[in-house]
């Protein structure tokens, strides 16, 4: 029910999308040969794509640490595994990667990996060490960032490394797509793959692995989906916060707290919520578009402090 | 099968600075063994090293005849029932959802619940007395109904060897008996059970055999009736005990080092 109310949601939040703009075009235009089809074709149709899968890797990762570290407060960018793999980008960039796409995406990737292994290492299952683990490797991949863009050679470079960084799905192109598809594709396997081990983590570790839960692999897949979904994303789009934090906490009370019913509404979810916003951020008026990784924090950070006064609420 | 269900030879296993053992027992078909000692004395220790969750540092443990590192997870986790102590549940999921990740093993990896599994777990609640919980979340639970609904779901495995770690805690009178009876009935079904066990009346009426640690050693091993006696566990726990087994007073100079 609800799965299929979500698979409509994105559908039509996909169509807005191809539609949406200072433009309005209908998308039964495809394969017309006037200007508009070319629009839709070249302009629109990556940039529906690119947010279909980048919302849905976002929503679902967000879903897959949460069952994982056992804290609805996890997400990969208030873990701080965003702000690395754009650091990771950042350096590619820097060091002049600037023309290669695929450069930029695997560095990303695996400093994203990198974060996420290193949380799992520090963090064990203690929400709290995990945050405060999140929240150091976040301020030290910016400062890191900042030192970067500082150390920039050309205001050329400056300008595209910080353009970059705002986060955006603008000016993509069908190689942004088959760029990210793969990733994106491998991520979701890897987490649908953990999703019955997260179930059993509800019980704590020991009584998992005495279910028949292989902690390591799960771990592995975990560490896997979450590095190269969110890093590949963060290679081709920049850093989009919030998503994996804001769509398993709206979804939970309707499909339960399973992490393995989490899943697929999360990845359709954050998908839906990417597809509107991108939809959204081009009808702002005003010469410049407003950035989607902006727009997205705008929204996303009140949700947070409103999530924490919650919890607050719930254990005083 | 006629032998052990599990058995441990020389089993030694430390966590941190404690170090526990050697031990050396076996579970059999239809009987239930207690384990007893004071807060610290490397029980719940034991447990963890039988159930294969924490590696032995000397010695082995065999399940079903084979040696535990040779069964692959999926077996072991069929054969072997782990209750652990105080058991947490991290997400506020429905008592049945919990009860159904005892499942797990049984499962495949994809799809929902299969009608055997259904089955099992409406078997379990009700044999613990749960079934009006089902549907309720566990966070809403008392503690008592919690720890009904987490033994349930050691029970929806239907595991050949049952480990539970203090499977009486924060239970009433009532449904502690009523807990003593499932894990006889466990037994009397074929299983093996090993228990953790503080109440000693409780430990006497559920024990067919019984295990006494202190300090991470073996003090006393053997039938119950040998080992669940006045004097045995008034040496154990430092305490003076009556014929019921009932503690009374603590030994001159050994103030309360044991509840």
């Amino acid at each position: 029910m609800i799965r299929s109310g979500l698979a409509a949601l994105v559908a039509a939040a996909f169509l807005l999308s191809l539609s949406a703009g200072k433009a309005w075009i209908a998308p039964v235009r495809f394969g017309d040969d006037t200007p508009e089809a070319l629009v839709l074709l070249e302009l629109r149709l990556p940039r529906a794509l690119l947010g279909l899968m980048v919302g849905a890797v976002l929503g679902a990762g967000g879903a897959v640490l949460q069952g994982y570290l056992r804290n609805p407060l996890a997400e990969p960018g208030v873990l701080g595994v965003s702000a690395t793999a754009a650091l990771g980008a950042v350096l590619a960039i820097f060091l002049g990667a600037s023309g290669q796409p695929l450069l930029i995406a695997a560095s990303a990737m695996a400093f994203g990996l990198g974060a996420v292994a290193l949380l799992g290492l520090i963090a064990g299952s203690s929400g709290l060490q995990l945050l405060l683990a999140g929240v150091v490797l976040a301020s030290l991949s910016a400062a890191l960032t900042s030192l970067v863009i500082s150390l920039a050679p050309t205001p050329f470079a400056l300008g595209e490394i910080v353009t970059w960084l705002m986060g955006a799905l603008t000016d993509r192109s069908l190689a942004d797509v088959r760029l990210l598809a793969g990733p994106v594709l491998v991520a979701l396997v890897l987490m649908a793959a953990s999703a019955r081990a997260l179930d059993a983590l509800a019980l704590g570790e020991a009584t998992a692995a005495s279910l028949g839960v292989d902690l390591a692999r799960t771990r592995l897949l975990v560490i896997g989906g979450v590095g190269i979904g969110v890093g590949a994303s963060v290679a081709v789009t920049g850093v989009i916060s919030f998503v994996g934090l804001v769509v398993p906490h709206l979804l939970r009370p309707l499909v339960g707290p399973e992490p393995s019913r989490l899943l697929l509404p999360s990845a359709l979810g954050g998908a839906a919520l990417v597809l509107v916003a991108d939809s959204l951020v081009r009808l702002v008026p005003g010469a410049a578009e407003l950035k989607l990784g902006i727009a997205m924090a705008l929204l996303g950070a009140p949700f947070f402090l409103w999530l924490l006064w919650r919890t607050r609420q719930e254990l005083a | 099968m006629s032998g052990p269900l599990l058995e441990a030879a020389g089993l030694s296993a430390g966590q941190g600075a404690f170090r526990l053992g050697p031990v050396s027992l076996a579970l059999h078909p239809g009987r239930v063994l207690v384990i007893l000692g004071p807060n610290g004395a490397g029980k719940s220790t034991l447990l963890l090293a039988l159930a294969g969750l924490l590696a032995p540092s000397a010695g082995a443990v065999r399940l079903l005849g084979q040696p535990l590192a040779a069964l692959d997870r999926t077996a072991r986790a069929r054969a072997l029932g782990y209750l652990p102590q105080g058991g947490t549940v991290h997400w506020n999921l429905t008592a049945r959802a919990v009860v159904m990740l005892g499942r797990a093993p049984h499962r495949p990896p994809f799809g929902p619940p299969r009608a055997e599994d259904c089955a099992a777990v409406g078997q379990a609640l009700a044999a613990t007395d749960a079934t009006h919980l089902a549907d309720r979340p566990v966070h809403s639970l008392s503690g008592g109904e919690r720890a009904r609904v987490l033994f349930a779901r050691v029970l929806a495995g239907e595991p050949r060897v049952i480990l539970a770690d203090e499977p009486l805690q924060n239970l009433d009178p009532a449904h502690q008996l009523q807990t003593v009876g499932l894990l006889r009935e466990a037994a009397h079904s074929g299983s093996a059970v090993a228990a953790v066990v503080h109440d000693l009346p409780l430990a006497r009426r559920l024990a067919d055999d019984a295990l006494l640690l202190k300090h991470g050693r073996v003090i006393a091993a053997g039938p119950a009736d040998a080992v669940l006696t006045a004097e045995t566990l008034g040496l154990g726990f430092g305490i003076r005990v009556s014929g019921e087994l009932v503690p009374v007073a603590p030994l001159e100079g050994r103030a309360t080092e044991a509840q």
